[in-house]
């Protein structure tokens, strides 16, 4: 357990959100997009410089700012790391088609 | 559409990318009624619930409501849906919820009842949510929400009869809404009882339509407008009193009111989904994350975005080119059998003209373009359907953002080289409205198609081969030039510099349904006939009453009031070294780019093309032609264009402002070429 931002997450790590220090009005829209605290967010993607990609409720992808991530504190879940396995490209398709 | 009865209403609402528009489309049919919400640029549909859905005798409409995360009004697609539900009261609210992402999606569910809303939920996308390995009980959710719950597949239709019927019933109230009320914690609960009390005492009309405990939720999480209507209820609780209450309720909790009210809610929520969705221990991988790994990558995403939008080009020009010239044919045709009709009926020489000019020269012009338009119009469909428009825009974002742009008016800029009409639509895209307006003021410069053509003839008139080619790419570098310098400048003076900041979600790649995105194409489509076209047949009117009177004159000659109007205006132009003629031929520029170049032939009296560069060169210098081009790329944007952008941004203002903007652009910019280029030597 340690606090940080949600930009020093590295990609497949989780933390839970404690504070978002934005605008109010902002900081009350990232609450209410699935930002709030107490909830986890898992860093998927963060390759671009300027965004980066968060799940948040498990299962929703968004991005966003990272100067804005970079104000929203988390506890980060150490030991936890994901159960998002690691990106091995898209190759790995086990498409079973004619039966659901 | 006149009603003898008042019809019943059901309101459409959701969040982004529930298959909201799908639902809405498979409830109402081809049926549509497309406009914008008043004052405000959002886009409004609605429609009449299809015949075979229908039970009852009472007409039955459905409105859709803009896709919004919440109800807190922090965007304007938020306020416009609380309103529409406040104030309309909708017989029904149908909350899309994507069954595959609940937790998130019912959020606004939990405010849609708190608003007491008469709600049916459509459980949507109850397919992937299976495949990801949810299982959702559908009847407990619907007795934890107290109101009924409908699984549907919206894609398959699977469902929709049961939501139509289930709807139905509950508009006539034998389906009974359960009261759920949120337990907002000790320290808040005790306030809420107590501004309840206040409002209740001191504004109790309002507190009976609305219900005190919500208005007094409302005031805690200090939302404007729900303080502003209580207050103008009764100057005895005026505002300060009211955030007195907050501000108490504040120090006591440590942390702002309406984030600590938004996490209750997500703690109900929490507790809902625990109880009713049950995860299989395996968690499926999302493909999508993997094909973002591709798609977003820092080196090659912009490169396979510039690769998709050529294809989309080629796409739209390759394939259109030819029915193009269909349309062509038949528009001549029907002038032909337009003609032999008003040689037959014999009706004043006036009259004819005033057909063959206006209506087939005018809206012909117009309606050239629709294949182009359908064509793109699926393009755009196919992006947004597949979910690749998130991603254009995150891909773009970076350098969008240093030119006061967003990711996504990229998209709208680009479409602008085939034609400004649905560009101009296609920045409907972008779901803020500083973004939206900028987008939309910046992208006449881009120039289209048909200053293309205007540009390539005058260039291979003044200039040889080697160098033509050099003087079209130059125009280009000062469009490119220019929008980075105007949106910088609307960035900072009409959004107050504010840089917006980024959060979008990005949906999961989707295959789209053929019906989906024929429906996309053909809504936006018959908009762009239905309201451009109206008013370029106005226009065509006019610029043709203009050019052919006083009576007896020659078409567009000095003479007529179009070359009045050239004169009167030539001193405003002299100083860029353009004559009546000149004038006269940006007049008509106005009408359509494309006939600047007929124009000019009608202006010195030669038919041909060859011929006419011919005489154009005795008259002009190329820096005169350099510069005359220079302005054609920058002024006003066509009838249809400034149409559009009227009906996109839904102002007079605006487009008024984007026309004359513009053509003060153009003359300083055209004017600051003469005087470099008389400077250099080449006048």
């Amino acid at each position: 357990m340690a606090k940080m931002s949600l930009r020093s997450l590295n990609e497949g790590e989780s933390g839970t959100i404690i504070k978002i220090d934005a605008e109010r009005s902002l900081c009350r829209h990232l609450t209410e997009l699935g930002f709030d605290p107490g909830s986890i967010v898992t860093v998927i993607n963060k390759s671009a410089s300027d965004l980066m990609v968060i799940q948040i409720k498990g299962c929703c992808r968004v991005a966003i700012g990272t100067d804005m991530a970079a104000n929203i504190l988390v506890d980060s879940l150490e030991g936890e790391v994901s159960e998002l396995p690691p990106c091995r490209g898209i190759c790995r398709r086990k498409r079973r088609r004619g039966k659901e | 559409m006149k009603h003898k009865k008042k019809p019943i209403v059901f309101a459409l609402a959701g969040n982004p990318n529930t298959g909201k528009s799908t639902i809405f489309n498979a409830l109402t049919g081809a049926h549509q009624k497309i406009g914008n919400w008043p004052g405000a640029t959002v886009e409004k549909k609605e429609g009449m619930l299809k015949k075979r859905y229908q039970d009852r005798k009472t007409p039955l409409k459905v409105v859709d409501l803009p896709g919004t995360y919440s109800l807190s009004a922090y965007t304007k697609e938020e306020l416009i849906a609380r309103n529409f539900i406040v104030k309309e009261k909708p017989d029904v609210v149908i909350d899309v919820v994507d069954a595959s992402n609940l937790e998130r999606n019912l959020y606004l569910a939990v405010q849609l009842k708190e608003l007491g809303a008469n709600l049916v939920i459509a459980l949507n996308m109850m397919d992937i949510a299976r495949r990801r390995g949810y299982k959702i009980n559908a009847k407990e959710l619907s007795d934890l929400l107290g109101c009924p719950v409908v699984p549907i597949v919206a894609d398959k239709e699977k469902g929709i009869e049961e939501l139509a019927e289930i709807s139905q019933l509950a508009a006539e109230g034998k389906i009974k809404q359960r009261q759920i009320t949120i337990n907002y914690g000790k320290d808040l609960e005790g306030e809420i009882e107590n501004l309840s009390e206040h409002i209740s005492k001191h504004a109790a009309p309002l507190a009976k339509k609305y219900g005190a405990r919500w208005l007094a939720v409302k005031i805690l999480e200090n939302d404007a407008d729900v303080i502003s209507k209580v207050c103008s209820e009764d100057d005895d609780i005026c505002d300060a009193s009211l955030i007195k209450f907050s501000k108490e309720a504040e120090e006591r909790l440590g942390e702002p009111v309406d984030i600590n009210i938004a996490s209750r809610r997500y703690g109900f929520i929490n507790g809902v989904t625990k109880t009713i969705v049950q995860k299989s221990p395996e968690e499926r991988i999302i493909r999508s994350d993997q094909i973002d790994r591709i798609i977003t990558n820092p080196f090659l995403g912009i490169p396979i975005f510039l690769l998709i939008m050529y294809v989309m080009f080629q796409l739209v020009f390759l394939i259109g080119a030819p029915l193009m010239g269909l349309v062509e044919v038949g528009i001549e045709a029907a002038a032909g059998v337009l003609e032999g009709i008003l040689i037959a009926t014999n009706p004043p020489p006036w009259f004819s003209e005033l057909i063959l000019v206006a209506l087939v020269e005018g809206v012909g012009n117009v309606l050239i373009f629709l294949p182009n338009i359908l064509l793109l119009f699926l393009g755009i469909a196919i992006l947004e359907d597949t979910g690749y428009m998130a991603r254009a825009a995150f891909v773009m974002n970076r350098v969008m953002q240093k030119i006061g742009l967003h990711g996504k008016s990229f998209i709208s800029l680009v479409l602008g080289f085939g034609c400004n009409v649905p560009a101009v639509m296609a920045a409907r895209t972008l779901k803020n409205e500083d973004d939206r307006l900028i987008t939309i003021l910046v992208n006449p410069l881009v120039p289209c198609a048909a200053r293309m053509e205007v540009f390539v003839f005058l260039a291979a008139a003044f200039f040889v081969p080697a160098v033509a080619g050099q003087v079209v790419f130059s125009l280009m570098i000062i469009s490119f030039i220019l929008i980075a310098l105007m949106g910088l400048l609307f960035r900072r003076f009409l959004a107050g510099g504010e840089k917006q900041p980024f959060v979008m979600e990005l949906p999961p790649y989707h295959v789209p349904t053929l019906k989906g995105l024929f429906m996309h194409m053909w809504q936006r489509t018959k908009v762009f006939v239905q309201k451009a076209g109206t008013i370029i047949f106005v226009i065509a009117i006019v610029m043709w009453f203009l050019a052919s009177y006083p009576s007896g004159v020659e078409y567009g000659s000095s003479d007529s009031y179009i070359g009045m109007m050239g004169h009167a205006l030539e001193p405003v132009f002299a100083p860029l070294g353009f004559d009546w003629r000149g004038t006269v031929s940006l007049i008509f520029g106005f009408l359509a780019k494309e006939v600047m170049i007929s124009a000019f032939g009608v202006l010195y009296g030669v038919a041909d093309e060859a011929s006419l560069s011919n005489t154009l060169e005795l008259v002009w210098t190329p820096l005169q032609a350099y510069v005359f081009m220079v302005f054609t790329l920058i002024y006003v944007p066509c009838f249809a264009t400034i149409a559009v952008i009227k009906q996109e941004t839904n102002s007079w203002k605006w487009t008024l402002f984007a026309v004359i903007y513009s053509t003060i652009l153009a003359w300083i910019s055209a004017f600051l070429v003469l005087q470099f280029g008389t400077f250099m030597g080449y006048g």
